[in-house]
């Protein structure tokens, strides 16, 4: 199938958090979501629309701060816009922060493209008491400038206008560029010559030595690589001129100060805002820290207080119903057959569905926490309690999110930009028990702990964070060696989080979640159902038993029998799996049954290690196949799940012989 | 209404009488100052620098609790900005 070709391409560039994808969705109908934290666009996409009976392919990059090659998001960005040449680029800007958003622009207008301004949340710049006017800017810019408010599609259909007038007449395209200043200029003209010949297709020369005046990583490498021995005098000259870079950027925002001098008026400075207002306790390290332990708390609570009961609701009138109506409608089918359908695959499907009204619920309260702009505060306040384990405030984000679910929330950890801090944050991130995982201790600890459930649960609960602190320090000397990662972070006005904003949010999510996680579940669900099926049709006496009976000898170790070592590695499928698993086990009927089933067999030191390691044991096979996605590794997968098989087990038997000799053990 | 200039000369020289040249974690809450010269590496100069932090910006501090990060305003934005990130900022004080 081939589709008409297009009949002009438009890309989309601009700062992260500006509303991009907003213009893109709103232009394409994709629901990609927004979120009031920025970078989430980490690739391109590209799709297409119909302007006035033209077709148009519309290309979102990545969001950037400007074109030096500082993150992959800036490399992809200006090596698509120099190699495939859009034929307008729609650039948008936030009007909160022109003057920041400007300097993209700055830097923009050195490359082979021509330019369409949108200028984002005219109504928030607004409410601020700023003035903001477009057509001053356009008159000192000379490049077509449009005020937009893409929340509510205002200025859109302009703003594509403006691009394909652009596109169709070339010639009117005679923008005001930045120019460098003078004692750079020279500079400027010898390195152009010096390189003259040696630079790579579709590049304009020019840009290249400004890039190499600048300390351009990329575009040094490059370049030596291709000079040879002719690199010599270009690195001579570069050397005399290593501070040209901040010249270059405080050129550029000069340049920006005097673009928007008559367009753009600020109010006084030294009001106090709404924001500043808040901002004051939010941030505060006391009662910041305070406020978002009573948010987070809320909204666990009401996460579960809710989505529990539905949950349940669903097990049993969906799934088990399902289960239950198998044998009538394959009547006839082998029985192993029937199993499969009533337990492998109505197991998986219904383990999907059953997790999803917890983790609506749990995204709907964070895309409430985001869109509002509070997250970023949220990572603020925690900014001093993560440096010690070589991560920042961002880090936070992905780990608050592991409660819910800890498939998206190792997704999550894309919003942090260096790698090594971004892989620490994926193999720290799964250890953050979910509600799946936790429900399993707040169920069992009173039949093991009795009046006491509460106290060892406290304790229980604690373990995983140890563990975070723990391996966070030892990861931060392995793979950052004591580097520093740098905290930078915007902080977005508040804002009234919009209904749709959070819909797609807790859309994209599930999304994620249900392409993340749901084949394996359903592959790994009919896999456990066929080690607990064959060969004889009795759980008793399957693989899964005989191999568990196998465990025996660690199982002294740790106190409990081989039932309970089954649960555990059948909690991998699913993180309550342990619970139907005792149950079948040991013959309880229903989960009601498991007290009475589990009732004075075992001792508070084989239940506190059993229960030790059911919240340290390797996560679920959903977040080991994010852990594999995001980590873009198998090896660091298997490593993971070798770590986290190790520190179960060792915790497991401290704990059992350490409460041995404190007598606990009878 | 608030003047869209920047300092005119790109780095000014502490003059006798006036404030003495500190690190933009040594402001207080309220305090400005004029950037004038970045410490930190290549990498994190360019980074910040591309967002304003050039010799010549004003920069107002609006928390900073003596520890943690700060909240610094920088070109109408409010920005988080680490101790350590902050105390390669050299500003002169207003």
């Amino acid at each position: 199938m081939s589709e008409p070709s297009p009949a002009f391409t438009i890309a989309l560039a601009g700062q992260p958090n500006v509303g991009k994808s907003t213009v893109y969705n709103f232009l394409t109908g994709e629901a990609q979501y927004v979120s009031n934290w920025p970078g989430k666009t980490s690739e391109t996409r590209a799709g297409t629309f119909e302007f006035e009976g033209d077709l148009i392919r519309l290309v979102d990059l990545p969001g950037t701060y400007s074109l030096s090659a500082n993150s992959v998001e800036e490399q992809i960005a200006r090596e698509y816009i120099i190699e495939q040449r859009p034929d307008v680029l729609l650039v948008i800007l936030d009007a909160v922060t022109l003057e920041r958003n400007l300097y993209l622009v700055a830097e923009l207008l050195h490359l082979p493209v021509k330019l369409v301004l949108g200028i984002n949340r005219m109504d928030l710049a607004a409410g601020q008491g700023m003035h903001i006017e477009p057509q001053v800017l356009e008159a000192a810019l000379h490049v077509p400038v449009v005020p937009l408010v893409a929340q509510h599609g205002e200025g859109i259909r302009e703003a594509v206008a403006a691009a394909v007038r652009l596109a169709r007449s070339p010639q009117s395209w005679q923008p005001n560029r930045p120019v460098i200043r003078a004692d750079h200029q020279q500079v400027l003209a010898a390195v152009e010559d010096l390189i003259r010949g040696h630079v790579p297709a579709h590049y304009p020369p020019g840009w290249i030595a400004m890039k190499l005046l600048e300390g351009d990583r990329v575009v040094t490498d490059t370049m030596k690589a291709r000079l040879g021995a002719a690199w010599a005098p270009v690195h001579d000259l570069l050397v005399q001129h290593d501070d040209a870079f901040l010249a270059v950027a405080g050129g550029r925002y000069d340049w920006i100060a005097r673009m928007v001098r008559a367009a753009v008026v600020r109010p006084r400075s030294g009001e106090v805002s709404q924001t500043d207002r808040i901002d004051h306790i939010a941030t505060h390290p006391f009662w910041g820290v305070v406020i978002l332990l009573a948010v987070m708390a809320a909204l666990f609570g009401l996460t579960f207080a809710l989505g529990v009961p539905l949950q349940g609701w669903l097990e049993q009138h969906v799934v088990q119903a399902a289960a239950a109506a198998v044998p009538a409608l394959l009547r006839g089918a082998p029985d192993w057959l029937v199993s499969l359908a009533a337990h492998g695959i109505i197991g998986g499907v219904g383990t999907v569905l059953t997790l999803l009204p917890i983790l609506v619920l749990f995204f709907a309260g964070m895309g409430v926490l985001e869109d509002s702009g509070y997250m970023a505060r949220a990572a603020f306040v925690m900014d001093r309690w993560m440096h010690p384990f070589g991560l920042h405030g961002k880090s936070f984000l992905p780990l608050s999110f592991g409660v819910g679910c800890n498939v998206p929330a190792v997704m999550e950890s894309r919003i942090i930009e260096e790698p090594s801090a971004r892989r620490i944050t994926i193999l720290l991130t799964p250890f953050v028990p979910c509600f799946p995982r936790l429900s399993v201790v707040v169920l069992l600890a009173p039949i093991f702990f009795g009046a006491k459930a509460l106290a060892y649960s406290l304790l229980l609960f604690s373990l995983p964070l140890i563990f975070i602190a723990l391996y966070g320090k030892i990861f931060h000397e392995l793979f950052q060696k004591g580097k520093h990662n740098a905290f930078i972070m915007e902080l977005p006005l508040y804002q009234k989080p919009s209904a749709r904003a959070i819909l797609k949010s807790v859309g994209a999510r599930v999304v994620d979640f249900l392409q993340g996680a749901s084949t394996i579940i359903l592959v790994v669900s009919v896999a456990m159902w066929a080690l607990s099926y064959f060969p004889g049709g009795q759980i008793e006496s399957s693989y899964l038993a005989l191999w568990g009976r196998q465990l025996a000898p660690l199982s002294r170790l740790l106190g409990m029998d081989w039932q309970m070592a089954v649960a555990l590695i059948t909690s991998m499928l699913r993180s309550e799996n342990t619970l139907s698993t005792l149950s079948v086990l040991y013959g309880a009927g229903a989960q009601h049954g498991l007290a009475a089933a589990l009732a004075g067999q075992i001792a508070p030191a084989a239940g506190l290690a059993f229960l030790s390691m059911q919240v340290l044991f390797v996560p679920c096979v959903a977040t080991l196949a994010a852990v594999r996605t995001e980590s873009k590794s198998w090896g660091w997968m298997f490593a993971y799940v070798a770590l986290r098989l190790a520190t179960a087990l060792a915790v497991g038997v401290l704990v059992y012989q350490v409460g041995r000799l404190l007598g606990w053990g009878a | 209404m608030f003047r869209h200039g920047r300092s005119k000369h790109a780095a000014p020289q502490p003059i006798d009488g006036q404030n003495a040249p500190v690190l933009l974690s040594d402001l207080s809450a309220g305090q400005a100052g004029i950037v004038l010269s970045l410490q930190g590496g290549r990498h994190f100069i360019h980074r910040i620098a591309s967002l304003g932090f050039t010799p010549g910006a004003r920069v107002t501090v609006i928390e900073n609790r003596g520890s943690g990060p700060l909240v610094v305003s920088l070109l109408g934005a409010h920005l988080a900005l680490g101790r350590r990130e902050a105390s390669f900022i050299q500003v002169q004080p207003e």
